[in-house]
């Protein structure tokens, strides 16, 4: 079976943009858009059916156009709607912040989720028909379009943002107002079922905000398969259930792969596991949730400057045990990726409320060009550095799960000076991305650091922001003696980026001369 | 496919699927009790495990396809949080076996 695959470059400048929900000062929720038909985990996209018609907050945009291919991977399309959206040009939170998603659904299950670029009571999204439409085929013949809210929250003034997004990929942060008295983002540990025989790992992730606690009782029934990974139908399904029936799913979703957050709930509570064999029970995990109770000590509502609050992001970012006190007047970090926050009260008197809850809607760098075949380093002069390009591996269909990434130089071409103990020619190599990320704590979730320069991957020592360098790559012919490679499961089966140049030594002679790099991916 | 280097699964009715007729999540994994890897006459079966699974190691020159080539056939089963796997290189047929612990990665 050939995964079948493509190369992504970005410009060493792309950079993420940060979003306040349009001027919303990260206040009330997004709107959206599910296609609620049934849908399976891989989706064949035409010339007939590649264009997807929508409108974010009752702006009709031009259409988009997918990318076409055989069973591709739900991942792989919703980024690639995502990236879409993006590259329409609009300057224009509503579609440059805008995020396709696959996630399950508490009545449906996996299904597309569009969400518009911003937050409040004028966020919507609504997905039509036309020409050559999509929409059938990714689920959207039937839908639930939920238009955002305006915020809830207590606190009458707003948040500003600052910083440089470090991300790789789109990601929406959740800050909430709490000193975490109960739970850790108010998420208790789990409690594994007697019955349970999963030896794999279960992950708790998010932040739970609602107006009273829930316990919610996870359900694993293996009817279709006992491992995650062997696609739509056979792979083991998961229901919940919680207190009062409060926030119960009515559907099971399928645990389709490894290692990816699966919502439980609708108040911010998710969950991952390592791929191990599931085994039927009823309860797998009990876990009881906590609404946030005080902003500061034993106080419901706290100023800034004392008030606390803690985060999660949407792709697993979160604060962990730790929360942060509010700044009176200045910037305060969110996440391991180079945010911060600021919150502006009205006045004296407006204080920040537990349970207040404020977003950041991170637009993630964009590509600049896909299915590349070629990188062109352009004229280098001796004794210099060409430029640095960046590439992205990923696989696209064929595949559900890709691992063990390694990179390697499988030819210098005519390049006669390579390695030849003398003022040799070079080639460079840097990685880090979603799979490994670089930094110094509290700023370690670097996955992608925008303006690398050669004197960045000169070095086998990498600079703080990147995970791993080579000054020189050799030629090899074997996984093993190439370079490592992160991957990331959560919106696709992606490589972390490579970062490549190369140094011309001062006896290099020649032109054109044609180098071959080669992957080797592990995929199941 | 090559021809004589290929996955079998066989299942509890007796049907078979075999790498090149089906892809393997086309196969219904919970009836598998036969997981079988061919490999120019040469044969490893398993038999009797929970689980089975099937992977592959390629590689490529980025970009082109073409290029596309598999480096090692792997067939296995889960023990637990283990993944034992039976790897053979493509190139060499040599058979090595591996455990992962699926909870270091």
């Amino acid at each position: 079976m050939a995964a079948v695959t493509r190369w992504i470059e970005y410009s060493t400048t792309a950079s993420g943009v940060i979003g306040d929900g349009r001027a919303q000062g990260c206040k009330g929720t997004r709107g959206y858009s599910i296609g609620t038909a049934s849908v399976g985990d891989t989706f064949t996209i035409g010339p007939t059916t590649n264009n997807l018609h929508l409108s974010m907050d009752g702006e009709s945009g031009p259409y988009i156009t997918l990318y076409s291919g055989s069973n591709l991977d739900a991942r792989f399309v919703a980024r690639d709607i995502t990236e879409k959206l993006h590259n329409l040009g609009k300057v224009d939170q509503r579609w440059d912040n805008a995020i396709c998603v696959y996630e399950n659904i508490p009545s449906a299950g996996n299904r597309f989720k569009i969400y518009s670029g911003t937050l409040g009571s004028a966020s919507s999204v609504t997905v039509v028909s036309g020409t050559n439409s999509a929409h059938e085929i990714l689920g959207f013949g039937t839908k639930s379009e939920v238009g955002g809210s305006a915020t809830g929250n207590t606190f009458a003034g707003d948040a500003s943002i600052s910083g440089t997004y470090y991300g790789l990929f789109d990601d929406v942060y959740k800050v909430v107002i709490s000193n975490d008295n109960d739970a850790v983002r108010g998420i208790g540990t789990p409690t594994k079922g007697g019955s349970n025989t999963y030896a794999g790992t279960m992950t708790t992730g998010g932040v739970f905000t609602n107006a009273s606690d829930i316990q919610y009782v996870i359900v694993i029934d293996v009817t279709n398969g006992t491992t995650m990974g062997a696609g739509t139908g056979n792979v083991p399904t998961m229901t919940w259930t919680s207190t009062g029936s409060a926030d119960d799913s009515s559907a099971s979703t399928e645990l389709l792969f490894p290692n990816f957050w699966y919502k439980v709930g609708t108040k911010g509570f998710m969950v991952k596991f390592t791929d191990a064999v599931f085994n039927t029970c009823s309860p797998a995990w009990t876990i009881q949730c906590y609404k946030p109770d005080y902003a500061q000590g034993t106080n419901a509502t706290a100023p800034v400057g004392t008030a606390e609050y803690v985060w999660s992001s949407t792709r697993g970012d979160d604060s962990g045990a730790s929360r942060i006190t509010t700044v009176s007047g200045g910037f305060t970090r969110v996440g391991s990726r180079g945010l911060n926050v600021k919150f502006n009260p009205t006045g004296g008197a407006d204080y920040l409320g537990a349970g207040d809850t404020f977003y950041i809607v991170c637009a993630a760098p964009k590509p600049s060009s896909y299915n590349i075949s070629s990188l062109n380093y352009g004229n280098v002069t001796v004794s210099t550095e060409s430029s640095v390009k960046n590439v992205m591996f990923e696989i696209e269909s064929g595949a559900a799960q890709l691992s063990t990434v390694k990179f390697g130089l499988q030819s210098h071409g005519t390049f006669a000076h390579h390695s030849a103990g003398n003022n040799d020619t070079y080639f460079r190599f840097g990685t880090v991305g979603a799979g490994n990320t670089a930094g110094s704590a509290p700023i370690n979730g670097i996955e992608w650091y925008p303006g690398i320069v050669a004197a960045d991957i000169d070095s086998d020592t990498p600079p703080s922001y990147l995970y791993s360098t080579k000054a020189n790559l050799l030629v090899v012919s074997t996984a093993d003696d190439s370079q490592s490679v992160g991957n990331c499961p959560l919106v696709g089966m992606t490589s972390d980026p490579v970062w490549m140049g190369i140094r011309l030594g001062a006896a290099e002679t020649g032109a054109n001369s044609t180098i071959n790099y080669r992957l080797y991916f592990d995929y199941a | 496919m090559n021809g004589t280097r290929y996955w079998e699964a066989e299942l509890a009715n007796g049907n078979v699927y075999r790498e090149g007729q089906y892809e393997w999540k086309e196969v219904p994994k919970k009836a598998i009790i036969r997981l079988s890897l061919f490999f120019d006459g040469r044969r490893w079966d398993l038999t009797g495990k929970e689980a089975y699974f099937v992977k592959y190691r390629a590689s490529m020159v980025p970009g082109i396809q073409e290029s596309f080539r598999i480096e090692r056939r792997t067939i296995g089963f889960y023990q637990g949080a283990e993944k034992v796997c039976y790897h053979v290189e493509e190139d060499s047929g040599r058979f090595t076996m591996e455990v992962i612990d699926t909870n270091v990665g």
